[in-house]
Parts: structure tokens; sequence; C-alpha cells
């Protein structure tokens, strides 16, 4: 029995396309069906992957360009491939129990056993992925050592091993019982030590640890045994090489026992076991471990009718003293028909409160990260610790500044015959509404935030040596003009579940036009409020307003004129 | 519950007796015992019921609803609305729905409008649309057969 047959699919689809060319008909109705986006698409997810692939190797590459030792690079090399191996465990597991055909697979008269195994073989198939991290990894290795041609030979055969090798470490890890939440925690932190290991962020102790110890460094993970070998190749250590290929050698190999400890803790009969390398997230758990004789009775419908209080039904979904200082900040500047539209728009009260707190708590760690990564220097890439703390101040700003609309149950697609159309445009709200409560809401926030910005600014203006006062307008500046982007962001949400640019016509040609000038007048205005002197900032921003509320105030007139409504293709949607 | 509130406080609907009457449609649709359970925790056809009862309790003059019968709907919730809806009709409301199940068409619709293709290829009362049909019991299936063998 197979699971699959390329014969079957393929006399399939020419009988369809037969059938295609044989009714012009047919052949209209096969091209007016949805397709997948270009985003969706596997070809699509793959160039992204390769590209990451380049950009890690270019982190290989970079100790050696800024004149480093060369096991720097298989120190890189082995810390990346650390992670990737934690990263591929959630992903094999992933394939293997969390995939919607698993369910229907489930539902065939197919055995257990050829399911799993089907399901291997797909797990297996993902082994692109560490072949290609690791030949960009030799590849660079190899361009920035001078390889010469029979070295070059052998960077194929040596990628495709240190791959095995990190695919079967991975194998060997889902046998470990780790927490998603833990599991995210080395992606997140390996990223940020392969990032900082490029400067100086943690002076002489990393330095020490890093460039000193590179060596010992390399061996922690299999990638960086082979990154060890080639570079031992290439100066002739032979003793090291086949050590170093000997142990990768056998890691690989493990990939066999790893696979048959797979099937022993397989059993098709037990359905319990299905899960058994799979550890349940935490609402299962306590679903799975309740017990049944604790469990409440239901209540019968007198009971609840006489629970509800009069007139509790129209009462204000969220209590005033429920919602942390800034959402209640902003209910009380609301009307009541704005209160209950954002009710509406938002579901659950929105978290605006403990997104400041941690965005100020990231700004906090930026400017430290900032601080002790400041120039001079840098071990391999010079400002390489300002680009890390750079990245958690701009997480920080992320999550504190109104940079994304908070209606997204409004604006939640719904599909019907082919056509998408957003939840609010069965009710009786309209985006103006929407617009202004944005508007409220944005300010309301953009001022909570924005002090620990301007203060964030002359922090880092101090540390890094310009003006603490120019810092502080700056973080002044970037509140002011997330609240400015707010009408244009807006407009780009609307924009989504709109058919605005649907068809053809000039309609479309205008609304595109003025949404992209907008754009670049924002852009320009904020450029101009960073760079020039006084008092031209107060220019710039004033140019971003009026780019950002003429693009909402044409958008919003358009709307109202009936230029395009709240329904398009449902294929558009991502 | 909270929900069906928002949904009557955005429609601007109040006075004294609506709390009763949407309490009677939660029992009618066997919700009462839901009424504090989170809306994503719903089955399908359990959210239908309650955006069911929202639209009920509001009681517009039109109601226009996708697919009422292949919404997940239990026996009792179906019957409900089927009920709710006849008795709504009674009072002037102008109920259109949409379906793709010909049978429910036929026993529970006044006029009857057949789309095929993006077009509207009938639209009339359904006794009419009965006069010219051989089987009188499947009115709507035999006309749909014969547009299709129309255009092939």
């Amino acid at each position: 029995m197979t699971m699959r047959s390329i014969q079957f699919e393929k006399a399939v689809r020419t009988r369809i396309k037969t059938a295609l060319r044989a009714d012009s008909q047919l052949r209209l109705q096969f091209k007016q069906a949805p397709r997948t986006p270009w985003r969706q698409m596997p070809a699509t997810r793959v160039i992204a992957r390769l590209l990451l692939s380049w950009l890690f190797a270019a982190f290989v590459g970079a100790p050696y360009w800024s004149g480093q030792p060369a096991a720097t690079q298989s120190a890189t090399g082995a810390l990346w491939f650390a992670v990737a191996a934690v990263m591929f465990r959630f992903r094999i597991l992933g394939i293997l129990y969390d995939v919607p055909s698993l369910t229907a697979l489930a539902l065939l008269p197919a055995p257990r056993d050829l399911v799993f195994r089907w399901q291997r073989r797909r797990v297996l198939r993902e082994l692109w992925r560490p072949f290609s991290d690791a030949l960009a990894m030799l590849i660079v290795i190899a361009g920035s050592n001078n390889a010469c041609t029979s070295a070059w030979l052998t960077v194929l055969p040596m990628a495709l091993l240190a791959a095995v090798a990190v695919w079967a470490a991975a194998l060997w890890l889902t046998f470990v019982p780790i927490p998603r939440q833990a599991g995210c925690l080395p992606s997140v932190l390996g990223f940020l030590i392969i990032l900082s290991a490029q400067s100086e962020t943690l002076g002489a102790w990393w330095k020490r640890l890093f460039i000193e110890h590179c060596e010992t460094i390399s061996l922690v993970s299999p990638g960086g045994w082979i990154a060890r070998a080639y570079l031992a190749m290439l100066s002739g250590d032979t003793t090291l090489l086949v050590t170093l290929l000997a142990l990768t050698g056998l890691a690989a190999a493990s990939l066999a026992p790893a696979l048959r400890r797979w099937d022993h803790s397989y059993d098709p009969d037990g359905v319990a076991l299905w899960y058994s390398f799979y550890e349940p997230p935490d609402e299962w758990k306590s679903v799975v471990n309740v017990q049944l004789e604790s469990l409440p009775l239901p209540p019968c419908t007198a009971e609840v009718s006489e629970a509800i209080a009069p007139g509790e039904i129209l009462k204000p979904a969220w209590a005033s003293n429920s919602v942390g200082w800034v959402e209640r900040c902003l209910l009380h500047r609301l009307t009541t028909r704005e209160r209950i539209i954002l009710e509406f728009a938002c579901l659950k009260p929105p978290d605006w409160t403990n997104q400041i707190k941690w965005g100020a708590v990231l700004v906090a760690l930026g400017i430290g990260i900032c601080w002790l990564g400041r120039p001079p220097g840098g071990i391999h890439i010079d400002g390489a610790g300002l680009i890390t703390g750079g990245i958690a101040i701009l997480i920080g700003c992320g999550l504190g500044l109104p940079l994304t609309s908070p209606f997204e149950r409004a604006f939640h697609p719904v599909t019907t015959y082919g056509i998408s159309i957003p939840f609010m445009a069965v009710f009786p709200v309209t985006p103006h509404e929407l617009m202004k409560i944005a508007l409220k809401a944005g300010v309301i926030r953009a001022v909570a935030f924005t002090p620990v910005i301007m203060l964030g600014g002359a922090a880092l203006g101090h540390t890094l040596g310009f003006n603490a006062l120019t810092g502080g307008m700056w973080g002044l500046y970037c509140g002011v003009l997330s609240v400015l982007a707010i009408p244009w962001l807006q407009t780009l949400a609307l924009s989504e579940i709109t058919n605005d640019t649907t068809r053809f016509s000039p309609v479309t040609i205008a609304t595109l036009v003025v949404i992209l000038s907008e754009v670049v007048g924002l852009i320009a205005g904020a450029v101009i409020a960073f760079i020039a002197p006084q008092p031209l900032p107060i220019l710039g921003l004033a140019l971003a307003a009026v780019c950002s509320f003429g693009s909402a105030r044409f958008y919003m007139g358009m709307y109202s004129q009936m230029q395009f409504d709240l329904a398009r293709p449902a294929n558009e949607y991502s | 519950m909270q929900n069906i509130g928002i949904i009557l406080r955005l429609y601007g609907v109040d006075g004294s007796g609506i709390q009763d009457r949407v309490l009677n449609l939660m029992r009618e649709f066997d919700l009462l015992t839901l009424a504090n359970s989170p809306v994503e925790r719903l089955s399908r056809g359990q959210a239908y019921k309650t955006a069911l009862v929202a639209l009920i309790a509001v009681d517009p003059e039109v109601w226009l609803l996708d697919e009422p019968m292949a919404s997940g709907m239990d026996p009792l919730g179906q019957a409900a609305f089927k009920r709710l809806a006849r008795d709504a009709a009674t009072r002037g409301r102008t109920i259109i729905y949409s379906t793709q199940v010909l049978e429910v068409a036929e026993r529970f619709s006044d006029r009857v409008c057949l789309i095929h293709q993006g077009e509207i290829r009938a639209f009339d009362k359904l006794d009419n649309l009965r006069a010219g049909a051989a089987d009188k019991q499947n009115t709507l299936e035999e006309l749909f057969m014969k547009l299709r063998a129309g255009e092939s």
C-alpha cells in the first residue's frame, strides 16, 4: 500500500488539462478560480529560507574579513547550528504531529504505521534546510580562506555530512522534553549571541570568551565540527581533520538509531502514544489532568436565568476597574457610542498598559546594550552592539507606540461565495467612526509612551556622545510621528478590506497615486524632522501631518462617494 | 451574552423587556447554559445561533442570511430559526437567505431567486414556478437541471 501515487496524480492532471483545452467555458472558470497568493507559495518560502542561509553565511564571513582568527568562523557556525538544531526539533514535531493533513490521514483506512512512515519521509525531506546552511557556511569559509580547487570539491560532501549530523542532533532532541516557550528562548538568545559576538558589546570579558575560546565554542554542535574540520584541512592539520570528520560522521550515523527509536516508541495501536514525542500545550494539560469527578454539573437553564441580574445584558462589556490605566484613560474620553464601537471592534479589552510596560523594559534593555557596545571598536563588525541594542529599542517602540490597528475583530475577513467582507461590514459601524476612535486611542498611547522614548533618546544621546537634548527631541519626534501616522495606517488597514484596487480604473490609479505620494510625504516629513536644524523639524512634522490626514481624508471621501466598498475577492487575503 | 449585549447596544436597542426577550431566545436556541462562555470557545453552530439571537432581538426590517441551513446548527436550532423567521415574516419583516439545498428553499420560501454562475435565472413566487414544472415536489431541482442542460 502506498500513500501517494505520482503516476495517478499525473494522469489526473493530464486529463484535466485535456478537458480544459477542449472547453473554453471551463477554461474561463479555471482562470477565475482563486489562486495561492505569491506570499504563500512554497517557492517563496524556499527563497526566503535560502536568503536566511546566506545571511548566516555573512556572519560566518565577517570575522575573517575584519581580521580575526579563522577559528572564530567555526565558532559562529557552531552557535548557529546549535540554535538551528533546537528550531529543527520543533519543526520535526510540527510535521509529525501538528499538521492538518494528519487529521485527514487518521480517517483513512490506512495502517497507522504506514501513516507514520509517510510523515517520517516528509521530515527527512526537510534535510535541505541544514544542508543549505552548511553549504553557505562552507562556501564562505572556502572563499575567505583562499581554498584550492581540491578543497572546493570537498565542500558539497562535507555540507551534506554536516546537514545529516545536525538533523540527527535535532532528532535526538525530540526525545528531550522541551516546553514550547523554552524552545523559543535559545532561538532568541542564540540570535542575539551570534549578533553580539560580532562586536565588543561585552568588552574584554566577551572578547576573552569568544576569541580566546573560539576553538572550544566550535565544538558545541556538529555544524561547528565540520567547519573546524574544513579549516583544519585548509591548514593541513590532518589529525584534527580526521578526528572531527569521524566525530561528525558518528553524529550523522546516529540518524539511523534515532529513526529506529522513533519506530520502537511508536505504537500503532495506542492512540495515546500518537503524541508520545509531543508536549501538549499547557491548556491541553489542564484538560487532560482534570478529575472528571470534580467537574461541576452544568447549570440548568432556570439557574442561569436567575443568575443574570436585571439590565446586565446592556451594561458596558468592560468594567473600568478591570482594564489598565491607559485603557481606562481612553474609556473616559470616549462617547457612549464610541465605547460601544470599541468593545465591538476589539472583542477583548486591549492590553496597551502591559505593552507599554514591556516596551519600556525593552527600550531600557536596548539602551543598556548600546551603552555596553558603544564605539569605538567592535570585534568583527563595528557598531554591531548598537545594532543589537537598536533592535531591542525598535521592538520596544513597536510595543509601546500605536503602530498597529487596534480593530482586529472589526477587520477580520469573513469569506462567502468567493468574496471576503470584513466583520464590521454587516453592522452599523462606519470606517469614519473607527478612524476617530483609532486617533483618540493612538494619542493616549503615544502620550503615555513618549516620555519613555524621550528619556531613552536622551540617555542614548549622552551614551553615544551626541547631545542628550537632541536624543530627547528625537524621542519626542518619534512619539508625534506615531500619532501623525495613524490616519495613514488606518487608511492602509481599510484599503486591505475594501475593493479599492481590485479593478483597473481611474479610481484605482488615483487611489494608489494618492496613497503612495502620502507615503513619500510622510517619510520626507520624518527625515526633515530628524536631520534638519531648528525650526525646520516643525515644518517636517507639519508636512507629515498634512500628508497623513490628507490621504485619510481623500480615501474616506472616495469611500463616502461609493467608489469602492467593503468587499473584495477572497483570494486576495493572505 | 456579552457579545449579544454589544450588538444590541450597537443598534441602539434598549427598553425594559429586552433582557427577558434575549433570555427567552437563548432558551429557545438552547444557549442559556453557554451564556458566560467566551465566543471563541463556541462551536460553529453555537456561534451562528448566538448571532441569530442577536439578530432576532434587534428585529430589523430586513434579515440577510448566508446559508442558515448549512451553518452547523443542531435540529433544535434549525426548527427554532424557521419558526421565528416565519413569525417575523408574518409581522412584515423581509427575510432573504441563500441556500444550496433546494429542498429547503422549496419548503421554506415564498419567493425564490435562482442564481447560476452569477446571473439571476429565475425570480418568482414558488407557486408560479411550480405551475410550469412537471414534478411539483422538486420544482427547483428540475428547473436547475434544465438550466444546466441548456448550457451544455
